[in-house]
């Protein structure tokens, strides 16, 4: 039988968890892939807030509808030509009165490689089951609930409407290139189908899912030595108890589960 | 976006068309635009054979300009032609720099435009553009480019069909005419200068920006009209 024990049920528990999930502080991370047929450099940063906390013996914490916010910033290499036909100014005769006819060369237009930033923004829910780990590193006992597993995102009805919205960008990016007035219609038609809502969940769950997968919630944390009464003078010093293990554990306790802690100590 | 264009500064949407009226060998330079009147050698020749023109017959010659490196480089150094006959010049890069054709003779440049010259401009963007000429004999006009109907194939056909017909504005002693135009994205107007004293086809815009910056000593005087500098 364990000296101390403490235990905390499901309500609790998710306050506590709504403590810790926003001490955790947004995440960021950057690089370079391809989005659809794009080239493209990122930014991606995330937030994490708690869901619904459901303890299940003899060690998960499971968090239902952990939402992630997250918000991107990327810039798209888009070679013009991908999209759009070949196209020319064509070759113009002109009579001038008393002289001729003068005629000026066709003229073919190559369309640029043009860089497009776009931001854009949503949430994404994800249901995770926290393992227990308690270890003791540097004479610190932990706790920590540590994601298991890769979990699938769910991502929200706004993921249309941002591949949409890339489409717009790109076409507002490049309205300043020649000749392009026409097509701008069609070009954000053809980007918009190019990436694709599978393209764009496709792209950026490798890149939010580490915000969650391996996320380690620290839950309990105590030097091995714990101070039990302090010092009241030079002949009465403090009294220290070592904490020689502790165990952490879900448990059924009727009428309801708890996640409990446990500490064998020593003097 | 706008098109900021200048007969001065040759690029891959512009031509510049000179009219050779008498026989002789006629050399001439191409070179950035602002510097190419400066050049000393005139590398390369237009020979003009034949006796006076024929009133409308007159034949063209296309010189191709390539950007090579630092330089500029016509398809053929020597071009022969009949007298009265045009040459063209058209830069096909679109990543070349702006050029200009500089001849040892007065009349034979494209920075000043005189009698049987021309310059051709296709318009890639929409909207209303001032031109004058950045010398000052104030000869000016406007060219209004409208966006085509590109929502039907019949408007994709009219746009296209427009695009093949040009449009001619005449420049006589600093009069246009007509001094305003209405074409459509990717339409062509070709300015033919009738007479004058060396002309620019300038987007005012170009003038503006090319106008005295407190502070900066060297810039471009006009020479000639309201506010030419003695």
């Amino acid at each position: 039988m364990s000296e101390i024990i403490a235990a905390i049920d499901e309500g609790a528990a998710n306050d506590f968890l709504d403590t810790v999930v926003a001490g955790l502080g947004p995440q960021s991370t950057s690089g370079s892939s391809s989005l659809g047929p794009f080239a493209v450099s990122y930014s991606v940063s995330g937030t994490l807030s708690n869901g619904t906390v459901d303890l299940i013996p003899p060690g998960t914490i499971r968090i239902a509808d952990l939402r992630l916010d997250w918000s991107a910033s990327a810039t798209l290499s888009l070679d013009l030509g991908d999209f759009l036909p070949e196209i020319h100014i064509p070759q113009v005769c002109i009579d001038i009165p008393c002289v001729g006819t003068v005629c000026t060369p066709r003229i073919d237009i190559t369309w640029p490689t043009v860089s497009v930033p776009v931001s854009f923004g949503d949430f994404v829910r994800a249901t995770v089951d926290l393992g227990l780990s308690v270890t003791l590193v540097g004479g610190v006992w932990k706790v920590e609930g540590i994601v298991q597993g890769v979990p699938s995102l769910a991502f929200g009805p706004g993921t249309a409407a941002i591949v949409a919205g890339i489409g717009l960008a790109v076409a507002a990016a490049v309205a300043w290139v020649p000749l392009i007035g026409p097509f701008l219609a069609g070009l954000a038609i053809a980007v918009t189908a190019a990436i694709g809502i599978a393209g764009l969940t496709g792209w950026l769950g490798p890149i939010i899912t580490p915000f969650i997968s391996g996320t380690r919630f620290p839950v309990y944390e105590q030097p091995e030595w714990f101070e039990v009464l302090p010092a009241t003078s030079a002949i009465d010093p403090a009294v220290s108890v070592h904490i020689d293990a502790v165990g952490a554990e879900v448990q059924h306790n009727a009428p309801e589960d708890e996640l409990v802690l446990s500490a064998d100590i020593s003097a | 976006m706008s098109d900021h264009f200048d007969s001065r500064a040759l690029r891959q949407t512009d031509c510049y068309g000179q009219r050779f009226m008498k026989p002789g060998t006629y050399a001439y330079a191409i070179g950035h635009a602002g510097t190419a009147a400066l050049a000393q050698d005139h590398p390369y020749v237009v020979v003009v054979e034949g006796d006076s023109p024929k009133r409308g017959e007159m034949a063209q010659t296309l010189v191709t300009v390539h950007a090579e490196g630092k330089a500029f480089v016509p398809d053929a150094p020597k071009v022969t032609v009949n007298a009265g006959d045009m040459v063209m010049w058209h830069c096909p890069d679109p990543h070349a720099r702006p050029f200009a054709v500089s001849g040892e003779k007065d009349f034979f440049s494209s920075d000043r435009l005189v009698n049987e010259s021309g310059y051709s401009h296709a318009f890639t963007c929409t909207g209303t553009y001032e031109w004058a000429d950045a010398h000052g004999s104030g000869a000016k006009g406007v060219v209004r480019v409208s966006t085509p109907d590109s929502s039907s194939d019949k408007g994709i056909r009219s746009w296209q069909s427009q695009q093949r017909q040009g449009v001619l504005v005449m420049v006589t002693d600093g009069q246009a005419e007509p001094a305003e135009v209405d074409v459509v994205l990717g339409q062509t107007v070709f300015f033919a200068i009738v007479a004058g004293p060396g002309i620019s086809i300038t987007d005012t815009a170009v003038i503006e920006a090319e106008r005295p910056v407190p502070g900066i000593a060297f810039y471009r005087k006009p020479t000639r009209g309201k506010d030419a500098v003695a």
